[in-house]
């Protein structure tokens, strides 16, 4: 099937370049993409694996809404959109004479389909957690007309359709052909269709000639997984790649400077942090929180650990999310951290150590392997940093499966006492409500500092229900201030993306939100 | 071979001193010995040698180049390499008699008791052991490490776990053939418990081929442990344990090769000392090659 397929497109493709056929589009050349990480499998709304939505999510398919470099909101298959009933019903109007890569017309139908299978409960899928997460039903209004509803108002409802490879537009035709997963041919309405895909090697795409948008500007997309980190540089280096992602934060500044490579840092909404296990006794004290966020210096860390990838957290979210207000930072203070140590009636020991009421200020600072760029470094200079001042505080790798069973421990059962994480979507809701509300402790969710304020609950509440956006902003905005001064955290920084082409790759635009990143849909090549 | 070297038990000279007189003729045996006493020798001194701190960062004094102030640099958190190595000497030296120690200690008399009481004993145990060869040894050390969860200790017990197979066999070998000496007959046939026949009169007939085994072995079990630190099995980063300390500067190889060049030469030397040293030994334990006789 597949293969009949693929030799269909390769015939289509041939007829399309051969000298008869009228005037083809600019479109030239390969694009190869190294990619840090794999594809896990080829229907983005199964599946929670950044490459999946990135390559898989971004090229094949195309969303009702889309982001813009700043995360606004912007048309994507839907032209028009509107909400009514305090947010419990969007109805979107959709975009006229689009098909699919199959010929399925796109419509009404069409929309309601994905969205019925994204919310069935039997299959279980990410999509209907995620993308389309509170909606209940999906209803044909007209043959370009939809209306989408919730219980709850969906006041995140656009953000979570735009932000990763989840909220896609499927062909009803090419899903319900597929008996088994293993025969799912990709088949959406974006600037690249289908060709192969081999697991842990290339995805190829080739440019879709009916797209409805501006047209892709390369003939081929070519996306290789390609984890090992030297292998990635060696391939730009060689100009066997045309792009990579993540390039290693210690070599930018001598790529930069070869010839035809070039390497850019850009923000994206994530960010790392070291959860205290409020719940623990060492870390109920908000004074004693507070000390330990004076003893990180950030500054340093960034200039020679992170190799200036990166920025000062000023707040629990990152500064690319349209909500983020720089609250403050918590500045470099030993002494400070000292004194309030002391207030919070934390001795010193005759080994140094501090301990109150025969407890002991000692914590394991966990950090998983590799999953962090620069992590493991991060976590020693901070450990160092606490232990000047009397906290004993240890750091241990573990290894990432490790690191997930240790965080789905529940309250009661969780070892956590310090542990680094990250997080970051482009919804203030679904980026703070997973990592601060207290019905998300673990297992149910990743509150990995079991933190439990009920004004933060009741704040997080109110903003999921409300749809104004300057009603969410002041919202949100108390949320990232009370977080900052209640200090559940030790902030850290915001995460940076480091992207390497060569000098001859044009187009390509960031898109900080979490599967977007990298946007090749208007890349070319010029030689 | 095993069977003579006990027949040899009664030679005239005192066992170390012929083992000097061989050694003393094996220049490669000797450099062996030489940098091995070396490397011991900074191990036991190793708080007292520098004053820099082996374990805390210091930021501004990242990636410095050897020589200067630092003798060997310093690696990507400031701290002076060469207090890092040889801090590192103590954990590398002590986890691999370490786990070699747990390997004897489980290994030897599992060989025992399988070669010498045989029957169900035997093939239950030679069982177990064929289980554990059927994985290579560092699949079965990782795997120990997921149940026992990583650090130093545990890291130490897994390499240990890992090579119980080795010295269970061998014992099992020399006693099959050591229990039919007439000698060991002889001590049946006046009342010998069958535990204080193995002990006494068997085991002593297996310490040679041990000795040579384990010393031969510590090398293998050094650079097992510091392979499994490569892999971040360790536990804290911040400990100077040369594998870890390898894999962390392999990041910078381009920018700083000298943090990962540090760890890998004292790696290769230690490892190098010890097989140079155990095959010298290796040779003056085995009466065939006895220098009188040649």
């Amino acid at each position: 099937m597949i293969r009949l397929f693929v030799l269909c497109v390769t015939l289509a493709l041939l007829l399309a370049l051969s000298p008869d056929s009228a005037s083809a589009p600019a479109a030239r050349g390969t694009l190869t993409w190294a990619l840090h990480v794999a594809i896990d499998r080829l229907d983005p709304s199964a599946s929670f694996a950044l490459a999946t939505g990135m390559a898989v999510g971004r090229n094949i398919f195309d969303r009702l809404v889309e982001h813009d470099e700043r995360l606004n909101i912007v048309p994507g298959l839907a032209t028009q959109w509107s909400s009514s009933a305090g947010g419990r019903t969007w109805t979107f109007r959709l975009r006229q004479g689009v098909r699919f890569h199959d010929g399925t017309p796109f419509n009404a139908d069409a929309v309601v389909f994905n969205v019925q299978r994204a919310i069935d409960p039997q299959l279980r899928l990410f999509a209907g957690t995620f993308a389309w997460s509170g909606v209940r039903s999906a209803r044909k209004v007209d043959e370009f007309t939809v209306e989408i509803s919730g219980e709850q108002p969906l006041a995140a409802l656009l953000n979570n359709i735009a932000d990763s490879g989840l909220g896609v537009i499927m062909s009803p035709t090419a899903v319900q052909r597929a008996r088994d997963p293993r025969d799912f041919v990709p088949t959406g309405t974006g600037p690249f269709k289908f060709v192969s895909w081999v697991p842990d090697g290339d995805l190829t795409l080739e440019a879709n000639r009916e797209y409805w948008g501006p047209p892709a500007q390369v003939d081929r997309l070519v996306i290789r997984a390609t984890p090992t980190t030297s292998t990635r540089v060696n391939l730009l280096e060689a100009g066997e790649a045309d792009l990579i992602t993540q390039v290693p934060i210690h070599d930018i500044a001598r790529l930069n400077a070869l010839r035809g490579v070039e390497v850019a840092v850009r923000p994206a909404t994530s960010w790392t942090y070291i959860a205290m296990n409020t719940s623990k006794p060492q870390f109920t004290d908000v004074r004693v929180r507070r000390a330990l966020n004076h003893l990180v210096d950030k500054r340093t860390i960034i200039e020679k650990v992170l190799f200036g990838v990166g920025r000062v957290a000023d707040s629990p979210i990152g500064s690319a999310y349209r909500a983020h207000r720089s609250v403050k930072v918590y500045q470099y203070d030993p002494g400070l951290a000292r004194q309030l140590l002391e207030e919070a009636g934390w001795r010193a020991g005759p080994d140094g150590v501090r301990s109150r009421d025969g407890q002991r200020l000692a914590a394991t600072l966990w950090v998983p392997v590799g999953r962090f760029p620069g992590g493991a470094e991060m976590a020693q200079v901070v450990a160092s940093a606490l232990r000047g001042v009397g906290a004993d505080v240890r750091v241990q790798e573990i290894e990432f499966a490790a690191y997930l069973a240790e965080l789905r421990r529940g309250p009661g059962e969780s070892r956590i006492e310090l542990v680094m994480a990250g997080w970051g979507t482009s919804d203030p809701d679904t980026g703070l409500r997973p990592v601060l509300h207290s019905e998300s402790w673990p297992p149910r969710g990743n509150n990995l500092a079991f933190y439990k304020n009920p004004q933060i609950d009741t704040l997080l509440d109110r903003g999921a229900a409300a749809v104004d956006p300057s009603a969410r902003e002041q919202i949100y905005g108390r949320v990232q201030e009370i977080i900052m001064d209640d200090a559940p955290w030790l902030f850290l920084t915001e995460r940076r993306e480091a992207v390497g082409w060569r000098s001859h790759l044009r187009g390509i635009r960031f898109i900080p939100s979490s599967a977007g990143l990298i946007d090749v849909r208007q890349a070319s090549l010029s030689r | 071979m095993r069977i003579a070297a006990t027949a040899e038990r009664t030679d005239a000279a005192p066992a170390p001193a012929r083992w000097w007189m061989y050694l003393r003729r094996d220049r490669a045996g000797l450099v062996g010995l030489v940098l091995l006493g070396g490397i011991i020798a900074a191990a036991i001194a190793s708080p007292h040698i520098t004053r820099y701190d082996p374990l805390e960062p210091s930021l501004s004094e990242a990636f410095q180049t050897p020589g200067g102030g630092h003798v060997l640099g310093t690696d990507q958190l400031g701290r002076d390499l060469f207090a890092r190595v040889i801090a590192g000497a103590r954990a590398s030296l002590l986890s691999g008699i370490g786990a070699l120690a747990i390997s004897l200690l489980i290994g030897v008399p599992i060989g025992l008791v399988s070669g010498y009481a045989g029957g169900t004993w035997d093939d239950g145990l030679m069982a177990a052991v064929e289980v554990l060869m059927s994985f290579p040894g560092v699949l079965l050390a990782i795997l120990a490490i997921a149940v026992l969860g990583p650090g130093q200790r545990n890291l130490i017990l897994a390499v240990g776990l890992a090579s119980i197979p080795v010295f269970a066999r061998l014992v099992r070998g020399s006693t099959l053939a050591l229990r039919e000496q007439e000698y060991v007959t002889a001590a049946r046939a006046l009342g010998a418990t069958p535990s204080r026949i193995a002990i006494r009169h068997v085991l002593p007939g297996c310490i040679s081929p041990i000795v040579i085994t384990a010393v031969l072995r510590i090398g293998t079990t050094i650079v097992t442990v510091a392979g499994l630190g490569f892999l971040g099995l360790g536990g804290d980063p911040a400990l100077p344990e040369w594998g870890a300390m390898l894999s962390q500067g392999q990041e910078f190889l381009r920018r700083a090769p000298h943090i990962a060049l540090v760890p890998g030469v004292a790696i290769l030397l230690t490892v190098l000392s010890v097989n140079l040293f155990g095959d010298a030994f290796a040779d003056a334990l085995n009466p065939r090659l006895q220098p009188n006789r040649r």
